[in-house]
């Protein structure tokens, strides 16, 4: 039985084939098919119970699947000088080092502070790093993190996210600026550094999730830490190792991040394209025109993508499918019988009379 | 009939009280459907899916007729005998003489 249950197959699809042409019908009949919502109902609903401050936001979500964020770690990836190899690479590349002018290296011992402009880069770093020797600083100590945000971020008053003004300052500057400046993907190119406390707070997340690893799981989790070799008991500074060199992963992480990149262009790439280039009003409209233009924006975008449209539509109502499967209990034979023909065959016929005379009427 | 006639073909009791069972929800249901579906054609005066589409494009027929997509939904889910609906699968309770 369970090996020729194949066969069942057939029943199951014929099943679901059956559920989306019925929700795909409940759709032509009752909520307009592939049509978008109507530019009356759109924009009643936008300008009457849309907040519009969110407006700039929400059209900017779909930049999020933009994969400027993996550009961004790949930067942090060429400039890691934690790689000695790329280092030195990178000092031939630049003429930092040129092996044909050997007396370069005697000029930089006692021409030394030529560095200085690079080491100024880092001083934050260094700072960073010294505090967190001498246990003053430790941002890898979560309470210690949550005390120094608190202290210096939210009761100094600079994250103080309840102030509008500020609010919409830091989503300028920090969401929507870094999109259309390049010079700032330029500045975090070298200043890679400030993703470290990113990084820091996600180590878990990719330790976690790279590696398929199910964190509610945690005796699968200890026996692939011991089974790798990551962990061995018998070298215990292991463990100190890897909190501090966490970077041995990133080999690891390089192979997904070119995954996601590439899986991120497919999927992002076209959203913001079209978004862009297929709309009667341009994009900097959203800027210096009313909400009424980001409505003409969606509404554009829906009339171009009626498919998509009518996918949603069936998909919520397949949804509506499961909810009520999930929450009511499976009646009774009586009394599905005498619910259909007692009451709704009756307000079906009223109905009919109804909308009829209505009909006529009119 | 064709229900009727699977139920019985299966030379079982269960497979034939399913079978009844289907026929008659199927009855119910397929009534109800078409009284409401004749609404939407009174209103939109066509057949055809592209028209009734057509007719949609500024109100929804969701907006003027909720109860009728209310019933609309109740009897998709009998037609495809699942969720609350589902009694010619329901094996328990057929062998449960519910």
């Amino acid at each position: 039985m369970e090996f020729s249950s194949a066969g069942f197959a057939f029943f199951f699809i014929g099943e679901y084939l059956n559920l989306i042409l019925m929700a795909s019908l409940s759709t032509i009949f009752f909520f307009g098919g592939a049509l978008p919502p109507s530019q009356w109902f759109m924009h009643l609903a936008g300008v009457l119970v849309f907040p519009q401050f969110l407006v700039l936001p929400i059209l900017l979500l779909p930049l999020q699947w933009f994969p400027i964020y993996d550009f961004l770690e790949l930067c942090c990836w060429v400039f890691d000088f934690r790689r000695p190899v790329l280092l030195i690479y990178y000092l031939f590349d630049t003429g930092v080092l040129d092996l044909r002018y050997p007396g370069l290296l005697v000029y930089y011992v006692y021409h030394y502070w030529v560095f200085q402009y690079f080491y100024l880069g880092h001083l934050v770093y260094y700072c960073f790093e010294y505090l967190k020797n001498i246990g003053v600083f430790d941002l890898s100590h979560p309470v210690l993190l949550f005390y120094y945000i608190y202290e210096y971020c939210i009761r100094g008053g600079v994250f103080d996210l309840q102030h509008p003004v500020l609010l919409s300052y830091y989503i300028f500057h920090y969401w929507v600026y870094p999109y259309f400046y390049p010079v700032q993907l330029i500045y975090y190119v070298y200043h890679y550094w400030v993703f470290q406390y990113f990084y820091l707070g996600h180590l878990a997340y990719y330790l976690f999730h790279y590696w398929g690893i199910d964190f509610r799981r945690p005796v699968l989790l200890v026996y692939y830490l011991f089974d790798t070799g990551v962990l061995d008991l018998r070298y215990p500074g292991l463990l100190v190792y890897y909190v501090y060199h966490y970077w041995v992963f990133q080999y690891f992480y390089l192979g997904h991040l070119i995954y996601y990149i590439l899986i991120t262009w497919v999927i992002g790439i076209p959203y913001p394209v079209q978004l862009v280039y297929f709309m009667y009003v341009d994009w900097y409209q959203i800027y210096i025109g009313s909400f009424h233009n980001a409505l003409v924006l969606i509404e554009q975008w829906l009339l171009f993508h009626q498919n998509i449209m009518f996918t949603i539509k069936v998909d919520l109502i397949l949804m509506l499918f499961i909810f009520a499967r999930a929450s009511l209990p499976r009646y009774r034979y009586d009394q599905v019988m005498s619910f259909f023909w007692k009451t709704l065959l009756p307000i079906a016929f009223g109905y009919v009379f109804i909308t009829a005379t209505l009909v006529l009427l009119h | 009939m064709v229900l009727l006639l699977l139920g019985w073909s299966s030379n079982s009791r269960y497979a034939l009280l399913g079978g009844l069972r289907a026929a008659a929800q199927f009855l119910a249901y397929d009534v109800v459907m078409g009284l409401i579906l004749i609404n939407l054609l009174l209103v939109t005066g066509s057949t055809e899916l592209i028209r009734i589409t057509q007719f949609q494009e500024h109100v929804w027929f969701f907006f003027p007729f909720p109860l009728l997509f209310g019933i609309f939904f109740i009897c998709t889910v009998a037609e495809t005998s699942r969720g609350p609906f589902d009694l010619p699968e329901a094996e328990g309770e057929l062998v449960a003489r519910l």
